[in-house]
This record gives C-alpha cells, sequence and structure tokens, in this order.
C-alpha cells in the first residue's frame, strides 16, 4: 500500500513531449484509472510509475521515497511495483507455480512459505489448485488470472494494470470488471488502471483520470466526470458529449439559465459561470421530442437503428450546422420533418467558451423562435 | 536507508551488466575486428601510398589478373544461374498449384546444406566417365572421355546450383510479403495469369531478386571448395585458389603478397555486400494489405507437364549428383564400374577405421565444431540479451563488427588469422600457428553471425513484457537473462549451435591455409584426397559427412516448429 504523489513530471523523446507538466496524487487504497484516446501519454505514464521509463523533469514519490527523478531513478525490480500487462506476459516455460512463485524466488523465500503464498494468491483469484498446470493448457480468463495472481503474491505496495481486458472478448469482459472491483475491496491495494474504454473505466474506478496530449484533462469520480466535465474533450470524450454554443444569462436557484437555439432553458453549471457566451454539454438522453410542438425548432436530417431505440439526427433551425442525436422508442420521423425539441438537462461548461462559436446572439435566435411559430 | 541501499544495488548491477559488455566487447574485437585490422595493417605498412603501389605491383602480375578477370567472370555466370534458377522456382512454388510444394523447395535448398566441396565432387561422380547415368540404355554414347566439369564450366554450373536457394529464399520471402489482393486486383483490372505475373509480380519483385543475386554473387566470390576442386585441376584459376596456392607453395614468405590479393579480393565482396545493403534498404517491403499470400494459379492442362519438368529438375540438381556421389564411395576403386558385384562397404568402412588423417579429421572436426557452437551460443546469447533488451549501444556495434568475417570471403578471414596468430602471443612466446587453436580461433570468429543473428532476430520477437514482468517480481538482469530469457531462448540456441555445428563440421574456405599435420579437418581431407587422386577414399569421407549434415539439418527443422517466425533462414 503507498500513496503515490507525481510533481511537474515531464518525459520527451527528442522534440515531441509525451507528458508534459503533470502533476497527480493517488491516494492509498484508490482505485484510479486513467483514461484517455491512444497516443495520450497514459500508458507511458503507467510505465514512468513502474519505473521501465526516465523522467525529464519532475518527480514521483511513493510514501514519500523518491522514485524518479532526472537525477534519481530506481530501477523497477527495486520498486516493489506489480505489473499486469496487456499480453499478460506469463513465461510459457514455467508452470502457474513457477509464474506466479517467481517473484518469491527472487526474493529467496524458502519452498514451504513460497507453496503457500501460491496457494493463496491462486485461492484469491479462483484458480485453486492450479499451480502444475502450463501455461499454454489455460484460456484467456484464466491467463489474466495467473497475471493477478503473479502480481498479488508479490504483495506490492502499488499495482499497475495496462489495458489487462484487452484481450478477452466482450462477456469475459464484463465478468473480469466485476472481478477486479471485488479483488481491489478484498485486497486494499492501490491502483492504477489504463484503459481507452470509459465503459471500463467508470465501472472500476474511484477516480478517473482523463489524458490528453501528455496532459491531464480531468481527475474526478466518475459519476462527477460524466454530468460535469470541465473541458470539451473530456465532454466529448466521455459519454459522447454534444457540445452546443449557449448564451449564459445568470445564476437562478442553483441553476443557469441559457439562451439555447433561441429558446430559455435552465442547465446545470457553476454557480459562478460569468453571462456571456459559453458551452453546453448535452447527453443524448437530455434531449426530446416537445410534446404539442413548443420547444426548439428543428428537422430530421438522419437517423439509424440501433435495436432497443432509433437514433435520430435532428439539425436546430437556428443552428443547422449544430446537429444533434436523441434516441426514440416507436417508428422513427421521416428525414425532413419538422418537428420541436425539449432540453431537460445538460451542462455547462466553466470558462470552455470558443468565441467564435459562441452562441448566436438573442436577436437572431429570436428569429429562429419567431421562424417556428411561423 | 533503504533508498541508499537501492541505489547500491543498482549501481552494483550496473557494474555486472558493464563487465559483460566488456568481456565480450573484447571477445568479438579479438576475434573479428583485430585480424582484419592487422591484414590491412600488414598491407599498408608503411603508408597508404606505399601499400596501394604495392598492391599495383602484385595486380601486374599475369597471374593476378587472370585471376581476378576469372573471379568476376565465374560469378557473373553463377549469379545469372542462380537468379533464373532460384527465381523461377520460387515463382513456380508461390505462384501455382503444384503439389508437394514443401518437398521441392527442401530439394532446391539441399545444395546450401551440403559443403561445396563435397557438391563439386558429386557432380564431378555424375558427369564424369565412370557415372553410373552412362550406364542407361544410349548412355554409351554420351560418355564424356575426360571430366568436362573441369575447367570454368564446371565452376560456374556448380557454383550456380550451389547459390540457388538464396535467391530462391530471398524472392519466397518476398513472395510471401506480396499480398494477394495486389494479384487479385490485376485479375479483376482484367488481366490474365501471366499479365497479372509480368505486370504486378515481376516488377514488385525486382529488388528481392537483385538482393538475393547480389547475396549469390558474394558467395561466389569467395567460395573455394568449388573453384579448388573444378578449377584447379581444371586451370581455370580464381583469387581464392590462387591465394591458397601462393600460400601453400611458398609458405609464409607469400605472406606480403597474398595479403594484397586478399584485400583485392575483400574488395569486390565489399563491392556486392554494399550495393546488396543500399538495396535493401531502398527497398525494404512494407505493405499495408493485411490480406495473406496468394494462394496459386490452377495451372490447368498444363499441371502435369510443369510437374514433370520440375521434379526433373529437382531430381537433376539434388538427388541424382548425391546418389552419384554414393555410387563412387562404393566401388572399390577409381575407375571401377558399379554394378551389384563389385559394389562394397570397404571405402565407408576403411576411412573410419583404416585411414588415420580421415580419423583424426573426424575427431578434429567433432571436437572444433562441437567447441565452436557451444562457445558461439554462450557468447550470443547475453551479446543478443544486450543488443535487443538493453538496447546498449555499443552492443549495437559489436553486432555489425561480428558480420565481418561472416560475409567477407573465408580465404581472407585465414590471411588475417594467419597474420595475427603467427607470431607468437604475446606475454606467452607461443605461436598458435600450426595447431589446433587457431582452427578454433577461426571458426570462432567465422561463425559467431551465424549464431548471434538467429538469437537477435528470436530475441527480439520475444514478448518485450516478459522480461519486464520479471523486473517487476524484483529479478536483476543476471537473475532474469538465466530465469526467464534463457530457457524461452532454449529452442533458438538449440537451432543455432545446430547450424554452427553444421557450418563448422566441413569448413574447407578458413581450414584449408590453417591446418597442419595432425590437425586435419574433414573439408582439408576430402580436398586432400581427391587431390592425391584417391577420388574413392574422398567419396567414402563425403558420404559420413553428408550423413551428419542429413541427419543434423533434420534435427534443426524438428526444432523449427518451436521458433519465433524468420529465425532459421530456410524456415518454411
Amino acid at each position: 500500500m503507498a500513496d503515490v504523489t507525481l510533481r511537474g513530471v515531464r518525459r520527451a523523446v527528442g522534440e515531441t513531449v509525451i507528458i508534459d507538466d503533470l502533476t497527480l496524487d493517488i491516494r492509498d487504497g484508490e482505485f484510479l484509472t486513467l483514461l484517455g484516446p491512444s497516443g495520450c501519454g497514459k500508458t507511458t505514464l503507467l510505465r514512468m510509475l513502474a519505473g521501465f521509463e526516465s523522467v525529464a523533469a519532475g518527480e514521483i514519490r511513493f510514501d514519500g521515497a523518491l522514485m524518479s527523478a532526472p537525477e534519481h531513478h530506481v530501477p523497477p525490480e527495486d520498486r516493489r511495483v506489480g505489473m499486469v500487462f496487456q499480453s499478460y506476459a506469463l513465461w510459457p516455460h514455467l508452470d502457474v507455480g513457477g509464474n506466479v512463485g517467481y517473484a518469491l524466488r527472487v526474493r529467496g523465500l524458502g519452498p514451504a512459505a513460497r507453496t503457500a503464498r501460491i496457494a493463496e494468491a491462486l485461492e484469491t483469484v479462483g484458480l485453486p489448485g492450479f499451480e502444475r498446470r502450463r501455461i499454454d493448457s489455460l484460456s484467456g480468463g484464466q491467463r489474466q488470472r495467473v497475471a493477478l495472481a503473479r502480481c498479488l503474491a508479490m504483495q506490492p505496495r502499488l499495482v499497475l494494470l495496462d489495458e489487462p481486458l484487452a484481450n478477452l472478448d466482450a462477456h469475459l469482459r464484463e465478468v473480469m470488471v466485476d472481478e477486479f472491483r471485488r479483488f481491489h475491496e478484498a485486497s486494499g491495494a492501490t491502483m492504477v488502471y489504463v484503459t481507452h474504454d470509459q465503459a471500463e473505466a467508470m465501472a472500476l474506478a474511484d477516480r478517473v483520470a482523463v489524458m490528453e496530449g501528455g496532459r491531464l484533462e480531468q481527475i474526478a469520480p466518475p459519476r462527477e466526470l460524466y454530468r460535469a466535465p470541465e473541458s470539451e474533450m473530456v465532454a466529448r470524450f466521455v459519454g459522447h458529449g454534444q457540445l452546443v454554443p449557449v448564451e449564459v444569462m445568470g445564476a437562478e436557484d442553483g441553476l443557469l439559465r441559457v439562451w439555447i437555439f433561441g429558446r430559455m432553458a435552465r442547465l446545470r453549471g457553476r454557480p459562478d459561470t460569468p453571462p456571456g457566451p459559453a458551452l453546453a454539454c448535452l447527453r443524448t438522453g437530455d434531449l426530446a421530442f416537445a410534446e404539442g410542438g413548443d420547444g426548439i425548432a428543428a428537422e430530421v436530417v438522419g437517423q439509424r437503428y440501433e435495436g432497443p431505440s432509433t437514433r435520430v439526427r435532428v439539425a436546430p433551425r437556428a443552428a443547422p450546422d449544430c446537429a444533434l442525436s436523441l434516441n426514440m422508442a416507436g417508428p422513427p420521423p421521416e428525414i425532413g420533418a419538422p418537428l420541436a425539441l425539449s432540453v431537460h438537462d445538460g451542462w455547462v461548461l466553466p470558462g470552455a467558451t470558443r468565441p467564435q462559436a459562441a452562441a448566436a446572439p438573442p436577436a437572431s435566435a429570436t428569429r429562429g423562435g419567431t421562424a417556428l411559430r411561423g | 536507508m533503504a533508498q541508499a541501499a537501492a541505489t547500491w544495488v543498482r549501481r552494483g548491477r550496473i557494474g555486472a551488466e558493464g563487465w559483460l559488455l566488456a568481456a565480450l566487447g573484447l571477445y568479438v574485437l579479438g576475434l573479428c575486428v583485430w585480424p582484419l585490422l592487422r591484414l590491412l595493417a600488414t598491407v599498408f605498412a608503411d603508408g597508404v601510398p606505399e601499400g596501394i603501389s604495392f598492391i599495383g605491383s602484385v595486380w601486374a602480375s599475369d597471374a593476378a589478373r587472370t585471376a581476378t578477370y576469372n573471379t568476376i567472370e565465374a560469378s557473373l555466370w553463377a549469379t545469372l544461374l542462380s537468379v533464373l534458377l532460384g527465381g523461377a522456382v520460387a515463382c513456380a512454388l508461390a505462384l501455382t498449384d503444384l503439389r508437394f510444394k514443401a518437398v521441392l523447395a527442401f530439394l532446391l535448398i539441399l545444395p546450401l546444406l551440403i559443403p561445396p566441396q563435397i557438391s563439386a565432387l558429386a557432380w564431378l561422380s555424375m558427369i564424369g566417365p565412370q557415372s553410373p547415368l552412362w550406364m542407361l540404355p544410349g548412355g554409351e554414347a554420351l560418355q564424356p572421355r575426360g571430366n568436362p566439369l573441369l575447367g570454368r564450366a564446371g565452376v560456374i554450373l556448380v557454383m550456380g546450383i550451389e547459390h540457388a536457394p538464396m535467391v530462391f529464399l530471398a524472392m519466397r520471402a518476398a513472395l510471401r510479403a506480396l499480398p494477394a489482393d495486389l494479384i487479385d486486383a490485376a485479375r479483376a483490372g482484367g488481366s490474365r495469369p501471366m499479365g497479372a505475373v509480368g505486370g504486378v509480380v515481376v516488377p514488385l519483385m525486382l529488388p528481392a531478386l537483385a538482393a538475393g543475386g547480389l547475396l549469390a554473387f558474394v558467395s561466389a566470390i569467395g567460395n573455394f571448395g568449388v573453384p579448388a576442386l573444378l578449377g584447379i585441376p581444371g586451370r581455370y584459376p580464381v583469387l581464392s585458389t590462387l591465394i591458397y596456392q601462393r600460400l601453400s607453395g611458398f609458405g609464409p614468405t607469400a605472406l606480403a603478397e597474398v595479403s594484397a590479393l586478399a584485400l583485392i579480393l575483400a574488395v569486390i565482396a565489399l563491392a556486392g555486400i554494399t550495393a546488396q545493403m543500399l538495396l535493401l534498404r531502398r527497398y525494404a517491403v512494407t505493405s499495408d494489405s493485411i490480406a495473406g499470400a496468394h494462394r496459386g494459379f490452377a495451372l490447368g492442362r498444363w499441371f502435369w507437364p510443369a510437374s514433370a519438368g520440375i521434379w526433373a529438375l529437382m531430381l537433376l540438381i539434388a538427388v541424382l549428383p548425391l546418389m552419384a556421389l554414393a555410387g563412387a564411395a562404393l566401388v572399390p576403386s577409381v575407375g571401377v564400374r558399379l554394378r551389384l558385384e563389385t559394389l562394397t562397404f570397404g571405402n565407408l568402412a576403411y576411412v573410419v577405421t583404416g585411414l588415420g588423417s580421415a580419423q583424426r579429421a573426424f575427431t578434429n572436426s567433432l571436437l572444433l565444431a562441437g567447441s565452436a557452437a557451444a562457445l558461439t551460443m554462450a557468447v550470443s546469447v547475453p551479446l543478443a540479451w544486450l543488443i535487443v533488451s538493453r538496447r546498449s549501444r555499443l552492443a549495437r556495434a559489436l553486432n555489425a563488427a561480428a558480420d565481418a568475417p561472416y560475409v567477407l570471403p573465408g580465404i581472407v578471414l585465414s590471411i588475417a588469422m594467419i597474420l595475427t596468430f603467427l607470431p607468437p602471443l604475446p606475454g606467452l612466446g607461443i605461436s598458435l600457428y600450426n595447431t589446433f587453436w587457431i582452427l578454433l580461433l577461426a571458426y570462432l570468429a567465422r561463425f559467431l553471425a551465424l549464431g548471434l543473428r538467429l538469437v537477435v532476430t528470436a530475441l527480439a520477437q520475444l514478448d518485450r513484457a516478459a522480461e519486464e514482468a520479471a523486473q517487476m517480481a524484483g529479478a536483476g538482469p543476471l537473475f532474469r537473462l538465466r530465469t526467464v530469457v534463457l530457457p524461452m531462448m532454449a529452442p533458438a540456441v538449440g537451432a543455432g549451435a545446430l547450424l554452427v555445428f553444421l557450418g563448422a563440421f566441413s569448413e574447407l574456405t578458413v581450414s584449408a591455409l590453417l591446418w597442419s599435420r595432425g590437425n586435419e579437418t574433414l573439408g582439408v581431407v576430402i580436398f586432400s584426397l581427391y587431390d592425391e587422386g584417391n577420388s574413392t577414399a574422398a567419396a567414402a569421407v563425403s558420404v559420413w559427412v553428408l550423413i551428419v549434415v542429413l541427419v543434423l539439418s533434420f534435427a534443426i527443422s524438428l526444432l523449427a516448429r518451436r521458433l519465433p517466425r524468420g529465425v532459421l533462414p530456410w524456415q518454411t
């Protein structure tokens, strides 16, 4: 168990900056996921924690002890950090017991103590009695569990997981997500989990750190991340948020009054959000067809049948380029059909204004509204 | 406290790795680089202009000029033959629905596995006046008086066939990397199979064909076994045989002259090597297609004629010469026809029980090949690990240096070894020349690249995470090497050892100048027996060598299933 602090950490290869001035605290016993698109630096960050990559600036400390700094680098073998690799990296020339007990052998533990610890670790991952099995006789899920057991047996102070479910099929992945959760609760180990799959990240983590371009975009518990993204990137990447230009008019009862496509709506947002142009993040579920035609005037531009519902794309009359998606059950409207939209919920991004794409001024918005009425 | 200890341990480990690198560096530099530098130093001892004018004076002799001309001429023609044969068979196997392709491929690769002097002997037996071929009905009229293979034509023919597998392998690798959809796209565009081959396959294959051809050319430049057995008696001298004859005729007094000749030979070879490297770098096959290799056009009504043709060709170049060689070993003496009543196993028994030089050669070659294989692999594994896993820049430079004695003609290496080890060793006061040890050192230098390349390729394909996982478990570099890297590399190490053994077991080119009485090797004994006119005994020793070579090749192909792709030079 350890708490991990990163202060101003930077890594560059040649001119390319991979990790840029990153500061992050991982609490003792926390399950943190690093989420981001490929190439965002999340795997590099994980490998820096493991000690496979050095830092060009800043420092990494475990429980206050310096691990990485430009002039100081504790090699991976001295960090007592466990890692579960995407490829599992099980050694085919050793049996399951040999794999799980390797770290104990390195530490010179006696055979009896070793056997006990191996059995215990295999028990924890649900593979009791698998000691003598060959690696190539195991299924993907079993290999995953052996990799986890190998990591457990060394009693690491920090467990790093590098997309460990990427090679499993969808069903097994769901099972393993629950397993990881359970395993984390049982062991209390500090875990850092890298993934590009947001569903996995949301399901597992105490906190999710979203990365982009070597920087930390936001770090927050999953619900907060989804409900209140702080940047455009997080809004788009997590839950496919749709960003629309709005005009903030003022705060009221803990909500913000905003102009949106020529209508007034009340959305969530920081109370200190200044009036003026801003961006709002709308989820597909935040939108609905307005009963009685009283709402934002729009036109159907596309549809895609997805089984439980149909995803309908609509273009508001006020801003035809800013198409929105929403789900509907039942027979979809025809393309080109006029309709009205209502907005139930939404989040105004703090400080993420784009002047050039700012909300249409109220005057023109009103015109849009007039067009609907007319 | 713990942190201080960790830092201390880390320093200790870097030290261990540093010592390892230093020891390996000493080994590679001492064996592979130093002798070649000695060769340069000998020629340019009095300065560069003097060295050049000395090479000029050696070059001025008719013998040197004729040999150089012959070397280039024979190599060019042999290369043309290799390209035609290897390229055509590779295309036939990759692009048609011929059957038993694996067997055909093995037969074409066979000449590469057989030592050149044995190939030469086999071809002599097949075409010579005593060949069983002429006993076939109607063969009597074709029976030659002398042996038509002695001389230029024979050197070109046998070298051409011997090196055809290099072109074949280069072509086959490229054809396999050629995605089927490129050919399918040509067909969809309306071209017939031959049109697609001419318009798409051939242009895309030209770099591979040229690279394979250059490899064959460099091998032909350095070949000694074939011109020694066919060219010397046929009065067709090439550079390698000229160097051999000068040095064995005049002894160490000729060292200065043969050093200059060796340098000329090395320069010709280097030109070929450089051209090949440039070509490979420029035309490295890259493809963005995920389609597999083409499954082959249906030959239709041409299936049977084509099958008959290719099997007859393979029989002629791979099977019949070896049968003729066996036949030559089974007659009581030269000139006796092989019949049921003349057939005897006496020669085969004699060379292993009664012939002193051959007996010694068996022992020596087994010892030399065995120790060369073991030592080479013992050096290759840690060196490959430093190159691949630790990405040591210095180790990578050593990798390149280890290539030099392997790609340069063997005769150049043996001159370099003589120059280095003829003078008494500093501090010990003894010379290794005329001993068993100079042979071993030369083999170690010659075959390091063979073992090292294989281990490097195999290691590069290992999942790096396998070692990183061991690192996470707290294992230091040497512990990881022993418990994770080495066990996972075991099949590749085994294959590498067999490959080095195979090369060293019947080595002739390097040994021809380094052997001494009591330290004969099998390659040398075959050559000497033949030279003395005792072809039956030469054939008998060859048959024994062939048996070992074939058994070892079989052992390697058994290992091949456990090796990563592309590790073995001829892997299917």
